[in-house]
């Protein structure tokens, strides 16, 4: 039997058009649409007199409607969602970093993601956090600024994915690496261009201020990647204390009370660097040539002592 | 379509009746659960309806509002059969695309801030996740902050406790001991993260050594000393200098400030209780950096060093 479920064309018409602004996908020509009606001759003028009532339907429901471009755009939707204080501090907190972080589609998306909470939001909450101002201890101002073009070029590269080669300068001494750039990478002073090596098989961080140039080859990059894992082994306290993270695994303490950790994808330089921290209650297993760089660091640090 | 009054909020006096009472419904049946005759005794004294409705024309709306997405549950009690709207198509629909941009942002500001505002951020965004649709977003999502997995009661009072250099006694899941849980008592100084992961530092009680503890270890805080005291630990300052590259940017620590800056060698001075925290900064710096003073704490990294280049000697 057909199913004769009876619906009220009213009554799809006015959460069709809330659907459509909601998802910002309200253009003119999307709207005509939902309001056409094919059963009888409608002028341009009835047309416009009726999506004009179901408008200022939407008004008396506090739903606020605004024309931008070749669209209809949505300010304040049907409900409210709850958010505490803390919550639009968060809110505004995201929204001054925002106003310095330096890349372009990221920064967009956010505000995408700011403006659908917006719209979720009642007016006294929006009030507050157009007067709400940052933690003055934060100054996000200066984040990046010296090298936003560098970034704003290292985003582009990361999305080509061609060979490329970069010279950069460490410790004084220019270096440089074929790779393939992978994502830029921040803290809370500087930018890195993350890029994968293949010759030594490690990702590399690079900051983007120490880099003098970088150089597209015509091939692409394929996505294979066969990164060296570095084995390490942790001793007596830190053994039992030390919290494993996101790209190591082990098996656990052995018998002799120590841990042994399998380490992939880490920036050789900054592996070493965070292992100095552990002192002797930590040392490299393998492959041989991170153990003999860690080796190397530990003689050149005493070095800068030999004349004491 | 029917003439309409003039309100305060509308201008014109034209509406749609039928949109003014599907979202009238819809918003009655978002509040909570509505029996057809209730659902009518409100449309019939609403101060612009006035209008008697029909379970038959209710049920079109209903329908209506099911074919555009509304998840209606209908149940009945005592003989009344209730409805209400469980999920609708317009609550807050994360886009898969802006959740990597998120955790970028919200990673690299949680570098930025104080544990208050961190805290907070971590609320939010456990609020917000609840909308993403895709568990492993979300899972990545909820593990941003350093502060995932700690009880956010704990933080907050230990927040207080350090802010008012209270006295407190914590239960300490110290692993180092083998002792599953173990009473200490703190005197609180500071909560701070360091290496992405959240610390309270204080004097030891048992020991009178000032010590850094992982707060994702304490277990609970059996009491508190409202009484302040004064936190009477001897500071150690450190002058260390530091080769910089060109253009890098160097990362100061609260507990430092540069000295003296000629080309790129940095002269810094650092300053902390815990003799430990110092340690593992020099360390960390490995080559590009050197101990000036004081004379005893460039002997410990000396003989740290030693000790460091015999291990590896001994094995191989």
């Amino acid at each position: 039997m057909k199913n004769t479920k009876k619906l009220n064309e009213g009554c799809l018409k006015i959460f069709r058009l809330l659907q459509l602004l909601y998802e910002d996908k309200a253009e003119y020509n999307d709207v005509i649409e939902i309001f056409m009606d094919e059963s009888y001759d409608q002028t341009p003028n009835n047309l416009q007199v009726n999506i004009n009532k179901y408008f200022n339907t939407l008004k008396i429901f506090g739903i606020k409607v605004k024309k931008e471009k070749n669209k209809f755009k949505l300010l304040s939707g049907l409900y409210s969602m709850y958010f505490t204080m803390d919550d639009l501090k968060s809110i505004s907190l995201i929204m001054s970093y925002l106003n310095y972080f330096p890349e372009i589609d990221m920064t967009q998306n956010i505000e995408k993601f700011l403006e659908s909470i917006e719209i979720r939001m009642n007016n006294e909450d929006k009030k507050t956090i157009s007067i709400m101002n940052t933690n003055p201890n934060y100054d996000f101002s200066f984040y990046y600024s010296d090298i936003r073009e560098q970034i704003a070029h290292c985003e582009q590269i990361c999305k080509e994915n061609f060979f490329i080669v970069v010279l950069y300068k460490k410790n004084g001494k220019e270096h440089q690496c074929k790779c393939t750039a992978k994502e830029v990478l921040y803290n809370s002073k500087t930018a890195y261009l993350k890029v994968y090596e293949a010759n030594s098989m490690q990702n590399l961080e690079i900051p983007i201020g120490s880099i003098l140039a970088i150089n597209s080859l015509p091939q692409k990059s394929t996505s294979m990647e066969m990164s060296t894992t570095v084995v390490y082994k942790l001793k007596n306290r830190l053994a039992k204390t030390y919290n494993l993270k996101e790209n190591e695994r082990t098996n656990g303490i052995d018998e002799k009370g120590e841990l042994i950790v399998v380490n992939k994808n880490e920036d050789f330089d900054n592996l070493i660097s965070r292992l100095m921290r552990y002192a002797g209650n930590c040392e490299i297993m393998s492959p041989k040539p991170i153990r003999e760089k860690m080796q190397a660091v530990i003689n050149e640090t005493l070095a800068n002592y030999e004349s004491e | 379509m029917k003439e309409f009054l003039k309100t305060n909020t509308v201008t014109y006096n034209l509406m749609s009746f039928t949109g003014f009472k599907s979202i009238l419904i819809f918003s009655l049946l978002l509040e909570g659960p509505k029996s057809y005759s209730e659902l009518q005794e409100i449309l019939k004294n609403h101060e612009y309806l006035h209008e008697t409705i029909s379970s038959d024309t209710l049920r079109v709306y209903l329908n209506s509002l099911r074919e555009i997405g509304c998840k209606i549950t209908r149940k009945s009690k005592n003989g009344v059969t209730r409805y209400s709207i469980d999920s609708h198509p317009f609550v807050l629909n994360i886009d898969e695309k802006q959740i990597p941009s998120i955790i970028k942002v919200y990673k690299a500001l949680t570098q930025s801030i104080e544990v208050s505002d961190l805290l907070a951020l971590q609320q939010f965004f456990a609020k917000i996740s609840q909308y993403i649709q895709d568990d492993e977003l979300k899972e990545k999502l909820s593990k941003v902050s350093p502060l995932y997995n700690i009880d956010s009661k704990i933080i907050t009072d230990l927040m207080a406790c350090a802010q008012n250099n209270w006295e407190i006694t914590v239960q300490y899941n110290s692993l180092s001991t083998g002792n599953k849980y173990k009473n200490i008592t703190i005197l609180a100084d500071k909560l701070h993260i360091s290496n992405r992961k959240l610390y309270l530092s204080g004097v030891n009680s048992e020991y009178d050594t000032y010590a850094s503890f992982l707060v994702s270890n304490i277990n609970n805080i059996v009491s508190i000393n409202m009484h302040n005291r004064t936190l009477d630990v001897p500071k150690l300052t450190v002058s260390y200098e530091y080769s910089k590259d060109d253009n890098e940017k160097f990362e100061l620590l609260s507990c430092e400030k540069i000295i003296n800056e000629e080309n790129n060698k940095l002269t810094i001075e650092i300053t902390s209780n815990n003799k430990f925290d110092i340690t593992q900064r020099i360390l960390s710096h490995s080559t590009k950096c050197k101990v000036i003073s004081p004379d005893d704490f460039k002997a410990h990294i000396i003989s740290t060093l030693k000790q460091m280049k015999e291990g590896y000697i001994e094995k191989h």
